[in-house]
């Protein structure tokens, strides 16, 4: 069996380990309780009700993603450590590297599971409001797994040099300072000090930059966006993750499972 | 099959304490086909070593060199030949037994159809079988360690490595698995566990290693062993009515009965004198410590 197959196994079982921990039952409930209030809301709102109920869900969907991958990120590896169950997979023919990928595969199925549910439960809200269809819709939804499968791959980078509970505290910063850094080169108060500017800068080489990803405001607002950016930013995701995921690897093939 | 060449591990977590050496200078070697003991109190070095060859933990120096003929080349081939059961079987908690397994047999590439065979024949064995079908989180102490031993024997492996196997059983699981370890040692694997109950050890394996303190105190023939440190005595056990004939070395059994230590070059000239006096033996045999005595006698020597 080559690494692609175990690493397929790995995640099959990640998935089925994180299903059975019901936490997938969560993102159902949140969907149900996204659509009630959807509908409540749009019902207090004139003119344009299906956009209410649009960035409500939206917003849900990016929230409970994100939400997921950091705080079931930050134990997805560091827990296996801690318990030990790591020692058990790897005392089989597994390269460390292989279950790392295998690990975050599972995760990320589960996110596709999370985004999937709340976003069919978010267009259906929508169209029955009466919203037209725009292809913006589906690389929001894109965007907003891109994001969570980011979030998750950095929670997991951080879980390897430090605690569970670090390594979630430190990916909220990055999730915040992410969402807010492009929006903060516009402050005058940066503008006005080049070497602010030029640190928010090289900030926003390192670091993920997940305004590029919200792109929520173009479809409330009826903007649209070139088909070039729209792809740009997915490779941007993917290899941010990538590079992250890479990280990761090494660090844990490095590491003293004791 | 295995050997460890004077394995170092110093563990630097601790700030306050300093550095901590875990094992020093440890060599031995894990021969095809056989049983071996490893032994040594609590905070001996065992698991750290168990850890170094399985490649969880990395050794300050020294090297471990595997077989080429019998346990391949890569780490890959080394672990798809080894059986490993640690001390605390680690699960995923929400996974039933089968699915368990399954995971363990596929990362383990067995075929399917033989993977179904395996999983029957030793879940059966080891008396699992019946909670395949539960999830892991309602198995107690003891039956985790029992699906640890058939996860452990899914690959066939060649060698079978077990950290502590039997703590935590009951009297009758402890009985059953040093029966299956007896089984598959007879069917050819090279057995080598861990434990700080030499009784256990005795019991199963024909080698043993010995650590203290992190280091290596003996490796080889447990009869060996027994042997070096054992006088060179024999008692006598004999029963029959004027016991003030014998001087020395005498404990009173019982009403008559008598146990008696000689020397080994005097016992022709004794069993003589015996039966000159009338005196019924009961028993005669070698003088010999049991292995605990032995390894408690190495220990206070360190």
């Amino acid at each position: 069996m080559n690494d692609v197959k175990t690493a397929w196994v790995i995640g099959k079982y990640t998935f089925i380990e994180i299903l059975k921990s019901r936490v997938i039952y969560n993102t159902f409930f949140l969907g149900l309780g996204l659509l009630l209030i959807s509908y409540v809301a749009a019902e207090f709102t004139f003119g344009v009700p299906q956009k209410v109920a649009l960035d409500f869900g939206l917003g849900a969907l990016s929230l409970s993603a994100t939400g997921i991958a950091i705080f079931l990120g930050g134990s997805l590896v560091h827990k296996e450590i801690e318990s030990r169950t790591v020692q058990m997979i790897l005392s089989r023919p597994v390269k460390r590297h292989v279950f790392m990928v295998g690990r975050i595969f599972g995760m990320s199925a589960l996110l596709v599971i999370n985004v999937l549910i709340l976003g069919v439960m978010t267009t259906v809200m929508y169209f029955i409001l009466g919203g037209s269809f725009d292809v913006l819709i589906l690389w929001s939804i894109l965007f907003s797994l891109l994001e969570a499968v980011v979030m998750l791959n950095v929670v997991v980078l951080f879980s390897m040099v430090t605690t569970t509970t670090l390594s979630v505290i430190f990916s909220l910063l990055i999730l915040i300072l992410g969402h807010n850094i492009s929006n903060s080169l516009e402050l005058n108060a940066v503008k006005s000090s080049p070497i602010l500017e030029t640190v928010i800068k090289v900030y926003s080489y390192i670091f993920p930059d997940l305004s590029r990803l919200n792109i929520k405001d173009f479809i409330l607002y009826e903007n649209s966006l070139s088909v070039l950016y729209l792809c740009k930013m997915t490779i941007y995701g993917f290899f941010y993750s990538i590079i992250l995921l890479c990280i990761s690897s090494v660090i844990f093939s490095q590491k003293d499972l004791e | 099959m295995i050997e460890c060449r004077n394995i170092n591990k110093v563990f630097k977590s601790d700030i306050l304490e300093g550095p901590h050496q875990a094992l020093e200078d440890v060599s031995f070697s894990i021969g095809e086909g056989e049983t071996i003991g490893f032994l040594g109190a609590n905070g001996a070095g065992k698991t750290t070593t168990i850890k170094i060859i399985l490649g969880f933990i990395k050794q300050t120096s020294g090297e471990i060199k595997f077989d080429l003929k019998s346990m391949g080349s890569s780490r890959m081939e080394h672990m798809s030949r080894i059986g490993y059961l640690p001390e605390r079987p680690y699960f995923y908690p929400h996974l039933k037994g089968m699915e368990f397994l399954t995971l363990m047999g596929n990362l383990s590439q067995v075929q399917s159809h033989l993977l179904k065979e395996r999983i029957q024949k030793w879940s059966k064995r080891l008396q699992i079988d019946h909670a395949l079908g539960k999830p892991i989180n309602s198995y107690s102490k003891g039956m985790l360690q029992r699906i640890g031993f058939v996860s452990a024997l899914l690959h066939d492996p060649k060698i079978l490595i077990m950290d502590e196997p039997l703590s935590g059983l009951d009297p009758v699981g402890r009985k059953e698995f040093k029966e299956v370890m007896q089984e598959v040692h007879a069917e050819g694997k090279t057995i080598f566990f861990s434990s700080h109950i030499v009784g256990d050890v005795e019991e199963v394996c024909r080698n043993v290693v010995v650590l203290e303190k992190g280091k290596l105190v003996y490796q080889g023939l447990i009869s060996d062993l027994i042997a070096s440190q054992s006088n060179s005595k024999y008692r006598v056990v004999v029963r029959g009515e004027h016991q003030e004939v014998f001087d020395k070395n005498v404990s009173l059994l019982g009403d008559m009965t008598t146990s008696i230590s000689i020397e080994k070059s005097e016992k022709e000239i004794f069993l003589k004198q015996l039966l000159d006096q009338k005196f019924e033996i009961l028993s005669m045999t070698p003088d010999n410590l049991s292995l605990e005595e032995v390894v408690y006698k190495i220990r206070n020597h360190e």
